[in-house]
């Protein structure tokens, strides 16, 4: 059988869904599939990556797309120069992102960038936890800068101060310049994003497949669990929900925060209770940086982030209070699970046949286990922290846009492209400097009320899970490790496409669980999730960890064994199934469904009602 | 069923009377006989009742004119007991005692005198009991006393009582009245409450562990027993069926059943017979008992058994009958001198001769009368691990386990006899004495002579074990024999004994589980179309057919499939090499006894390979790294490999 045979659509045959027609318009030229490159783009694999994108990019929100590929890219490409892979290529069609993945497969070209790579990759290991240290260094002070970047509407005139000090310098230039600068440090946050996450991949892949080697049926939670780091990060703000609630019970505030109504109504409350102000300095205590954590992926504008949303907090809250109350402790045993992730790897450790083999079973760990802190803790600093600081940032612009009547709300910056953004700044400059009318105010509403409509035609549309030909190999590591894209994926993406409802995808944490689904696509509907359901969902992130304890078994449409659903399912201790490809589409709220997340396998069981 | 701990430290029985030891005002047959045994052995009873209308000295005499020995300190009424639960509860308390004449005396008896009526309202405490006499005043004195915040307490709370012709109302009928009035309800300490079972033996002055209670009623009797911790035996000479015993909830178990208690003498004679063999006997000896230094008195094949036992791995439970036995019966009427003589003329190179005297020594050893001590003993075990599984003349396998003096750890294996399927006493005892003579084979005598043992210095025990009845049973592997991988068990199992699963006859299911996590990683259901069963008619295992409806089922449940992988990873600990191991799943011990280990040996296909490493990425840090991104994940299209999971 030839690969011809299977494939997906090509980028070429989709057409525009109704009403989106100048669709193009959103993007910059160069995410888009065109004539000009047509031979290359004609030929490659396209994954939809719905575990990041999994809704329709706003033209102004592709920003992150952009700049975590290109940096990931840049790191596999230019400073490490890992032998076989390139970066990974991305496009966008009807509004969606789509990725590829480049092999280089010339052996004297993939030679000779190996003394490269063991020279500046064998640094990075070498030096991985004083370069590390750094890290958190770097990526606290871009945070820092871009806290201090201040957006105001244009002043009537420019303080006396500036006169008399001699500034020189006007307030739309601060304007344009301070943009530019959040800009950059948006992209200066996703180059340290990857600085580690390839390395760190590659180390854990090496280690991964020395088990798959040595011990062909040793479950991927297995591998994962010798590995896990103990205290993570990433698990932080559910800790400190966990740690609040513990608190509210002992300083006798539970009651506060447990009646109905939203936060600021707790909150309320609490300002006059006994005791309750030291509650609030716990509360401050836990906010920063701990509740700069987005309920969503964290790459959308609208992803709804803790400390700007209390009521998401402190709905999750509320039920660790009612567990306090019933007397369960909620810490973690973190003894118990080290004790235990010693056993497990010694155990396995002693079923190899040399010593030379547990040598280097050994050595493999422990380099897994140095870089594994990295690749659990990154995502907290830079898609939690620092973007919803960047998003922050993004809102008191959008304010400046609403107050020159340059767009009616404040989100409605988001429909403009970020190369767009410094002419319509310089509109607006034009016109506070002149004295005159800038056009912005003409042209602007209308655009925006245009690109609205045609959003909303693209987000009718359901984009196929992969476009063109099926790769023979893959080397990139992010594409296994991350997007889990292997045979069974790619081969059950294939096969997907038929009529059949039962799905396949990645054992991500082992049990089977049946019950009532509920389909979720977006962060705005977790409260729906019901005591006992099962949670089917395009992607989970990390901050829905408080609704783990209301769900039985979790699966997902997109997600390999290191993707945020399958590490929070295996700390919960539920079962899930991630990387199906299609779960969102053939199950509905309300049917039933078995999962086994032990051989990763979904199916309906019945139509429920 | 549940082990009397210390039978021999018994002390004390408290039996119930009606549908026990009498029916009507007829004494049951053979009781006044059982009970002058019981007394015999120094043990003290007592009877009773949840009547409080009656004095002690009424019942007594009553129980003495239907022929049942018993002096006025034997009977305890609920009059009696709540007397006592009231001194005790609420010592130096003014009480009012509402009830019969009986009632008071009760209290008198204790060194207690009750209020009058004229003083009820000074009462702490007011005590119901059936008041022939009850009246409106008695009626409203008591609940003004319990309204004064007196204590309330009753002797029972029956509603209703039958006579002859139908029913009267109870005491509980009046208790009730004042429960309604003042809105309090009574503590209640007659049968089935802890009191009555807790203050009965301290009336007679026994600890509860010390005390057994036998009746015929769940929901009274074996109640009581089961609240106040005290051995409980019901009889089913009474108002208790088999079928309502056996299905008992679990507070009303009893811990023993007796057809009626005529038996209990029999059964408790047994229980300290059986307690003082396991203490003291040096002629058996139970696996589970074994320490490495019982090892030449029990030869290596038990001991392993024992060895297994200690290292938590399940064998089938049963005895070793030690080499004493077979040094006292030799040392017995001559044996040892004739054997030797016989032994004295042997010549290995005449095979014909040595045959003779094989069959004469054999001979003699089996038709000289066992020690009378000695076969008792065997009995007593046998019995014993019939009630430890609940079957009759269970089967067992009864297996030689030779042992030489200078070399206790010896252990000839297959030199001797081993015989499956024996049942009954009788016939362990004749197969016991098989094993012994089996040492006298005219091939054991050979070999013994070549390999310079002397004939004398070597003992034999015998094993007595439980033949496993499996439900489904098979093998397996401490490894994927697929592949050699050692963190895995692969197991094979099928329906009946494991014979076609290791003759090949099926092709099993197969399981494959992961040591260090215990997931079951797969699972392959295969068609099972045989089985080999025991025929109950002919004692033997036979061929046949599986039911259809089981051909294509899973014989394994999960937790079924992780004890036999648990089982057979320690079973591999304890050896300290991959291990290829026989198990069965019992059909008639309780889970999780159930799981049990036949046979354990070392794996030889993969372990006696040369350690070859199944890596080709060698390296750490870097250099690992790098090698491993140098090999490329290959994506294989779809119908090049159909990947499915074949059976091995």
């Amino acid at each position: 059988m030839t690969s011809g045979n299977h494939s997906f659509p090509s980028p070429f045959s989709l057409t525009t869904p109704p009403g989106a027609e100048g669709w193009e318009d959103l993007y910059p030229y160069y995410l888009l599939f065109s004539d000009d490159r047509r031979d290359y783009e004609d030929s490659s694999f396209w994954f939809q990556d719905g575990m990041h994108w999994r809704e329709v990019l706003y033209p102004f929100d592709s920003i992150f797309m952009e700049f975590a590929l290109k940096s990931l890219s840049q790191y596999n490409t230019r400073f490490y120069l890992i032998p076989p892979a390139l970066g990974v290529d991305y496009r966008v069609i009807n509004g969606y992102a789509y990725l590829t993945p480049l092999a280089i497969t010339d052996g004297p070209t993939i030679e000779s960038r190996v003394p490269h790579f063991l020279a500046r990759a064998g640094h990075y290991f070498q030096n991985w936890n004083d370069l590390y240290a750094k890290w958190q260094v770097k990526i606290k002070r871009v945070i820092v800068d871009m806290e201090g970047l201040e957006f105001a509407p244009l002043p009537e005139m420019v303080p006396l101060s500036w006169v008399t000090d001699g500034r020189g310098i006007g307030s739309s230039f601060d304007l344009m310049s301070r943009y530019n600068k959040l800009i950059e440090l948006g992209l200066e946050g996703w180059q340290f994003h990857f600085e580690f996450l390839n390395l760190g991949y590659a180390a854990y892949l090496d280690f991964f497949m020395f088990c798959k080697q040595n011990f062909p049926d040793i479950p991927d939670q297995a591998i994962a669990k010798m590995v896990a780091g103990i205290e993570v990060d990433l698990f932080r703000p559910d800790d400190e929900l966990k740690r609040l609630a513990h608190a509210a019970v002992e300083l006798g505030v539970a009651g506060e925060l447990k009646m109905s109504g939203g936060s600021a109504e707790a909150l309320d409350r609490m300002q006059k209770a006994k005791n309750g102000l030291q509650w609030l300095a716990e509360l401050d205590r836990s906010k920063d940086p701990w509740f700069n954590f987005s309920s969503g992926t964290g790459f959308y504008h609208h992803d709804p982030v803790w400390i700007e949303n209390l009521d998401v907090p402190f709905g999750f809250l509320r039920n660790y209070i009612t567990q306090v109350e019933a007397g369960v402790k909620l810490s973690r045993p973190l003894q118990a699970i080290r004790d235990e992730r010693e056993r497990v790897a010694n155990e396995y450790a002693s079923f190899l046949s040399t010593d030379e083999d547990r040598a280097t079973f050994q050595g493999k760990l422990g380099l897994a286990r140095t870089v594994f802190p990295y690749v659990e803790n990154h995502n907290f600093y830079v898609e939690h922290w620092h973007h919803s600081v960047f998003w922050r940032k993004m809102r008191e612009l959008g304010k400046v846009f609403v107050a020159a009547k340059f767009t009616n709300e404040v989100d409605d910056i988001f429909y403009l492209r970020r190369d767009e953004i410094p002419v319509a700044l310089f509109d607006m400059s034009n016109g506070w400097a002149v004295g005159a009318d800038a056009r912005g105010p003409k042209y602007w509403p209308r655009e925006i009320a245009r690109r609205k409509k045609i959003v909303e035609a693209l987000r009718k549309w359901t984009p196929p899970p992969a476009l063109g030909k099926p790769p023979e190999i893959v080397t990139e590591p992010f594409t296994i490790m991350l997007w889990g894209i292997t045979n069974e994926s790619i081969n059950t993406w294939l096969g997907g496409l038929g009529a059949s409802t039962d799905l396949k995808g990645f054992a991500g944490s082992p049990g089977t669980a049946e019950g009532p689904a509920r389909v979720i696509t977006s962060a705005a509907e977790i409260d729906q999730v019901k005591e006992g359901e099962i949670l089917v969902c395009p992607i989970t992130a990390p901050s829905w960890a408080p609704i783990f304890s209301r769900i039985k078994a979790a699966v997902t449409d997109i997600g390999g064994m290191m993707s945020h659903a399958a590490i929070v399912c295996r700390e919960y201790g539920l079962p899930a199934v991630v990387g199906t490809g299609f779960a969102t589409q053939k199950i509905t709220t309300g049917m039933i469904v078995r999962v086994d997340g032990t051989k990763g396998t979904v199916a309906v069981v019945s139509n429920g009602k | 069923m549940k082990e009397i701990k210390e039978p021999n430290k018994i002390a004390g029985i408290i039996f119930d009377v009606d549908g026990c030891v009498a029916r009507g005002n007829r004494v049951l047959p053979g009781v006044p006989e059982m009970l002058a045994k019981i007394r015999a052995h120094g043990i003290r009873y007592a009877f009773l009742t949840n009547a409080n209308a009656r004095t002690r000295a009424e019942v007594t005499a009553d129980l003495n004119a239907m022929g049942i020995p018993a002096t006025v300190d034997d009977v305890l009424t609920s009059a009696t007991i709540v007397a006592e639960t009231a001194c005790a509860l609420y010592p130096g308390k003014k009480i009012l005692a509402a009830g019969s004449e009986a009632l008071s005396k009760a209290f008198r008896d204790r060194g207690v005198t009750p209020l009058d009526w004229d003083h009820s309202a000074e009462a702490e405490v007011v005590v119901m009991g059936k008041d022939p006499d009850f009246t409106q005043r008695k009626l409203d004195l008591i609940c003004q006393a319990i309204w004064n915040g007196a204590e309330f307490m009753a002797t029972n709370y029956d509603a209703k009582v039958p006579v002859e012709k139908g029913f009267l109302p109870g005491t509980g009928a009046t208790v009730k009245a004042v429960a309604y009035a003042t809105g309090k309800e009574p503590l209640v300490t007659g049968k089935p409450s802890k009191w009555a079972g807790e203050m009965a033996m301290r009336v007679l002055g026994i600890a509860p562990e010390r005390g057994i209670v036998v009746g015929d009623q769940l929901e009274q009797d074996i109640r009581m027993g089961r609240e106040a911790g005290l051995f409980s035996v019901l009889v089913l000479s009474g108002a208790t069926t088999e079928e309502a015993a056996s299905a008992a909830p679990p507070h009303l178990k009893p811990d023993l059943i007796l057809p009626d208690v005529t038996h209990l003498v029999e059964w408790l004679d047994r229980a300290i017979a059986v307690e003082r063999m396991d203490r003291e006997s040096p002629y058996v000896l139970w696996f589970e008992k074994y320490t490495p230094d019982a090892v030449s008195r029990i030869g290596g094949k038990n001991a392993s058994l024992g060895e297994m036992i200690r290292a938590s791995i399940p064998v089938p439970p049963g005895f070793a009958v030690t080499t004493d036995c077979y040094k006292t019966l030799l040392n017995n009427n001559g044996l040892k001198e004739k054997i030797d003589s016989l032994l004295a003329r042997v010549n290995t190179q005449n095979v014909h001769e040595m045959e003779e005297i094989s069959v004469e020594l054999r001979s003699r050893i089996e038709n000289t009368r066992m020690p009378a001590e000695i076969e008792s003993t065997i009995r007593l075990a046998y019995s014993a691990l019939c009630d430890r599984v609940d079957v009759p003349a269970v089967p067992v396998a009864v297996r030689s386990s030779a042992t030489a003096e200078d070399l206790p750890g010896a252990s000839f294996a297959g030199q001797q006899d081993t015989f499956l399927w024996i049942s009954g006493a009788d016939n362990v005892v004749r197969h016991v004495a098989k094993c012994w003579s089996s040492l006298f084979t005219a091939r054991a005598i050979a070999y013994r002579v070549e390999m310079g043992f002397p004939h004398d210095k070597i003992y034999m025990s015998v094993g007595v074990q439980l033949m496993v009845q499996p439900k489904a049973a098979g093998v397996a592997f401490t490894l994927n024999p697929t592949n050699g991988d050692r963190s895995k068990v692969c197991i094979d199992a099928s329906w009946g004994f494991g014979e076609a699963v290791v003759g090949g006859e099926v092709t099993p299911d197969n399981y494959l589980v992961d040591k260090v996590t215990f997931e079951i990683v797969r699972k392959t259901i295969s068609p099972k179309q045989i089985e080999y069963a025991l025929d109950p008619e002919t004692n033997t295992v036979v061929k046949r057919d599986v039911l259809p409806e089981l051909q294509n089922a899973v014989c394994l449940d999960d937790e079924e499939i992780k004890a036999v992988a648990r089982m057979a990873r320690q079973a591999e600990k304890h050896y300290g090499r991959p291990q290829d191991v026989e198990w069965a799943i019992d059909a008639n011990l309780p889970a999780p006894d159930n799981v049990v280990l036949l046979q354990s040996r070392p794996e030889t296909v993969w372990s006696r390979k040369a350690p070859a490493s199944g890596t080709a990425n060698r390296q750490t840090g870097v250099a690992g790294v790098l090698a491993t991104l140098l090999t490329p994940v290959r994506i294989k299209q779809p119908g090049a490999d159909s990947g499915s999971t074949q059976p091995q």
